[in-house]
């Protein structure tokens, strides 16, 4: 009788837990069998072993922290790279528009200037931006977050240069040099900040009046003692009784 | 599953396949990196097992595509292996230079379609997976799997002998 013996494709399949369990249960039968069969799976697994031994030869020391900064601060670049070209050829668009209306009043000191008898008109910067989360270069070591009264913020350590914000769906950025603020943000989600690594400072401004200061990872709010901002967990950041103090004391100033 | 339990579920085994695949370790970084932009970027939802094997098939894809990978591994196979040797003597830094480069040399041997193949299944993928990823037959990812370690382990002795 003729033995047909599996090839080693099946085998193989067979020891990575490819097969189904009826073919497994046929293979493995055969395999009591069959020495030779019993061989050639040996060798399979030798060279797996080997070659596994060797790639292990190959493997990087992985940095995760920054990795994970370094990607969630190319998609922020990105994203905020597609956005202002889009703003700026919105912008551009409303200036020709806004310039030709003006042109055509009469009296209007556009249609002055364009006479060359009338003052340069005023520029207007549309900078609002929206999306999920944006990133910023520091000024001078610091950044600075504005938010509104009533959102909720989580913190945490990063290991760049730079300040990521992230809002959900609904927030609306409007972004200078050194700052952000966090505007139209009707959701219970937080807002995250992911704080620039030390020797940097942040500041957060809540309505204007509240201020939230982070000095070389640790986060004081006023009237509270420090606390360090964890690296890895979101920090829930409770502004507390005096700070609320504070916030309406400022405010009536 | 949260984009920063997906990453440090799969972030470190992209890596170690992206330096395997391009044995240079600022490219590997850069495109284990893009991946996950691009996941965030596009906004990518579906179970974690599909999300994963979309990942390194961004990756596979970013690498084939990088036109300086293929000199910067001649470069480097000429250089400086990568990082984690220093803190070793020089013997056995040595050793350890002429083991690197001699598995980087037998993974040369390989096409590119085995290649991937061994490295994305090393890195937990299931045939189906693989199948999608090479653009073969799922049944055939026994055989060619077979076929590529039967090879690199006779490259591997050969170079290592």
């Amino acid at each position: 009788m003729t033995t047909v013996h599996p090839d080693d494709g099946q085998f193989q399949a067979f020891l990575d837990g490819e097969l189904s369990l009826d073919r497994a249960n046929v293979l493995e039968r055969h395999l009591l069998r069959c020495p030779d069969c019993r061989e050639r799976v040996a060798a399979l697994q030798e060279s797996e072993s080997q070659v596994g031994k060797a790639l292990r030869l190959l493997d990087p020391a992985t940095d995760m922290d920054a990795a994970r900064w370094e990607a969630r601060r190319r998609w922020a670049a990105r994203r905020s790279a597609s956005y202002r070209k889009r703003l700026a050829a919105a912008a551009v668009a409303i200036l020709f528009l806004g310039a030709g209306a003006a042109a055509a009043m009469p009296g209007s000191p556009v249609r002055a200037w364009l006479a060359g008898d009338g003052p340069t008109p005023g520029s207007a910067v549309a900078n609002e931006e929206r999306g999920a989360a944006v990133s910023i270069e520091l000024v001078d070591g610091r950044a600075r977050l504005e938010l509104e009264r009533g959102v909720r913020l989580e913190l945490r350590a990063g290991t760049g240069g730079r300040m990521l914000v992230e809002a959900p769906a609904g927030g609306a950025f409007d972004t200078g040099s050194g700052w952000v603020r966090v505007t139209g943000h009707g959701s219970e989600e937080p807002v995250r900040l992911e704080l620039p690594g030390p020797p940097h400072g942040v500041e957060v401004r809540v309505g204007g009046g509240l201020r939230l200061e982070v000095v070389d990872g640790v986060m004081y709010v006023a009237g509270t003692d420090g606390v360090r901002v964890p690296d890895a967990e979101w920090l829930p950041v409770d502004f507390g009784e005096s700070a609320a103090q504070e916030e309406g004391e400022s405010d009536g100033v | 599953m949260n984009f920063d339990q997906l990453f440090d579920d799969v972030y470190p085994r992209l890596h170690r396949y992206c330096t395997r695949m391009t044995a240079d370790a600022d490219v590997a970084e850069d495109a284990a990196q893009e991946a996950f932009v691009r996941l965030l970027d596009r906004d990518v939802r579906g179970d974690p097992a599909g999300i994963k094997a979309w990942l390194f098939k961004v990756a596979t894809h970013l690498i084939r595509d990088g036109a300086r990978v293929r000199s910067n591994r001649e470069r480097l196979l000429k250089a400086n292996p990568l990082d984690g040797v220093d803190r070793e003597t020089p013997e056995l830094e040595l050793a350890r230079k002429e083991k690197v480069e001699a598995v980087r040399r037998a993974l040369e041997l390989l096409d590119e379609r085995d290649r991937t193949l061994l490295l994305l299944r090393e890195e937990g993928l299931s045939y189906r997976e693989l199948a999608t990823a090479v653009d073969v037959n799922a049944s055939s990812v026994g055989t060619l799997l077979a076929r590529a370690r039967r090879r690199l382990a006779g490259a591997l002795n050969g170079e290592m002998i």
